[in-house]
């Protein structure tokens, strides 16, 4: 799926800017992360993608596939095949994992999605995941840990399947041998739906080194202020985000 | 149709006299539709009860004695009514766990009123309304802990979902005489978080389903049902709404 963001400005309800002329573009089957400072606007960033009535666009605009999705909203630009991986998924008690799954296929499918075929889709999901099965009756995110919230996430991706994935600090939470199990299932659906295009939003490389990312872009107060290789999140790794004084336009490979 | 989960005795006993006295440990389950009535129950020592009420157009008055290290724990799916309780904790260690839910599209009153009357009583209330078309509704709930009564817990958890605005109100009461006593209320009056709309619409349910799914949450989610229970609810509720399954 080919993702873009030109020239956005987007401020929070109390009036507060957070993306200043932002501007992103990834193409069908590319890997790209962003990395920044804490309250730099990255998980902003994730929301604002995926309609958040938190947040208002004033300015610029976002495209799938060159058609604008400025005027959708969240719901519509999920069915879009826009999937956001969230950095703390909510729990609801009283519905389950199945039926909010079930739910959200049918939603997306525009059919209803038989029980039988569904069942045996999320079993094996489950367990490609190495979670309980019995997660699949519990309410949603009720009483899990973080790392099972994550792995919830990902099983959501997996029934979904979207095009666009939007990876928002999911290492956090995630113990080294759960990290390895999510990305090898993120791994295994980019082999199987080469298209899928990635954003990442990570403080930290370790995700980076599972799932390897075409650009890395840095993002300060808003805006994207340096994009590189690979090497380049390895270099912050190393110096930390004060080293990035060098200021490109945008994303360099737009 | 009044339906009673009780033998044939025991239903007599509680339409006819208004009284039923729990003596031995079990699940109940009482269905009412269209009635008026005050009720009279007591849970006897050492007795533990689970109650699972679903009433439909009722004002019901209900008044419950519990017994010493008795324990009762009542589940109330109201739709359309009012409702007026009032338990009295008579016995060392009685304990009452108090699941409400009231669906109201009129002004209605929902009235709660434990009390401790004795030391280790414990009440943990949690009231949930959802007001549709406008509705005022009244949440006024009340615990009180006596002078004597030392190491009592009594906790609330009130809340109320505007689909519309109203004048809808919380009245959470805490009256404590006794310094020996753990104690709390919470109250939340507004509209579903955005944060919980957010994250099931971006799983591509539209905004009505997710409010649905959020509404079967909050109604009947911190209900501890069997599954035939929890369907016979969730049923109710579906065809409050006219929603097809």
């Amino acid at each position: 799926m080919d993702f873009t963001i030109d020239h956005i400005y987007a401020k929070s309800k109390d009036d507060k800017e957070i993306l200043k002329d932002f501007s992103l573009h990834i193409l069908p089957g590319e890997i790209h992360v962003i990395m920044g400072p804490n309250g730099t606007g990255k998980s902003t960033l994730s929301k604002v993608i995926m309609g958040s009535k938190d947040y208002v666009v004033t300015k610029g605009d976002m495209f799938i596939d060159h058609e604008s999705i400025l005027s959708l909203n969240t719901t519509e630009r999920s069915r879009k095949k826009i999937f956001l991986a969230m950095q703390s998924p909510i729990s609801i008690e009283g519905v389950t994992n199945s039926e909010f799954l079930r739910t959200a296929l049918s939603s997306q499918l525009e059919k209803n999605v038989g029980i039988y075929e569904f069942m045996k889709e999320m079993e094996k999901s489950m367990n490609d995941l190495n979670m309980n099965s019995n997660m699949m009756h519990r309410s949603i995110n009720q009483g899990f840990s973080g790392g099972e919230r994550k792995k919830n996430e990902i099983l959501q991706m997996k029934i979904l399947k979207p095009k666009f994935l939007i990876l928002d600090e999911l290492d956090s939470g995630l113990d080294v041998d759960s990290l390895k199990i999510v990305c090898d299932n993120i791994n295994q659906y980019i082999s199987e739906n080469p298209d899928t295009s990635i954003l990442i939003i990570t403080h930290y490389t370790r995700i980076l080194d599972y799932i390897k990312p075409k650009y890395v872009h840095i993002m300060i107060d808003g805006k994207i202020m340096k994009t590189g290789a690979f090497s380049l999140a390895k270099e912050i790794e190393e110096k930390g985000f004060s080293c990035v004084n060098e200021v490109s336009e945008a994303s360099t490979h737009e | 149709m009044n339906k009673i989960l009780l033998n044939d005795e025991e239903k007599e006993a509680l339409l006819n006299t208004g009284k039923y006295e729990f003596s031995k440990d079990g699940n109940y389950s009482l269905e009412f539709e269209n009635f008026q009535k005050d009720i009279f129950l007591i849970v006897s020592k050492n007795t533990h009860v689970t109650l699972n009420l679903l009433g439909k157009n009722t004002d019901l008055s209900i008044h419950i004695h519990i017994k010493e290290n008795a324990e009762l724990t009542f589940h109330h799916l109201l739709i359309e009514g009012n409702f007026h309780l009032i338990v009295d904790l008579d016995g060392i260690g009685a304990t009452f766990t108090f699941n409400y839910s009231v669906l109201s599209s009129q002004s209605s009153l929902h009235q709660i009123i434990v009390k401790h009357h004795m030391p280790k009583t414990y009440s943990y209330l949690k009231n949930h309304g959802f007001s549709r078309n406008h509705a005022n509704v009244l949440l006024d709930i009340s615990s009180y802990i006596e002078k004597n009564s030392d190491q009592c817990i009594s906790k609330q958890d009130n809340q109320i979902i505007e689909n519309d605005t109203s004048m809808s109100q919380i009245q959470p009461n805490l009256y404590i005489d006794n310094y020996d006593t753990e104690a709390s209320h919470s109250a939340y009056l507004g509209e579903f978080k955005e944060s919980d709309l957010f994250y099931l619409m971006s799983r591509g349910l539209s905004e009505e389903d997710s409010k649905f799914l959020l509404l079967k949450s909050f109604l009947i989610g911190h209900f501890e049902l069997n599954d035939s229970n929890q369907e016979r609810y969730y049923h109710e509720i579906i065809k409050y709404f006219n929603k097809e399954v």
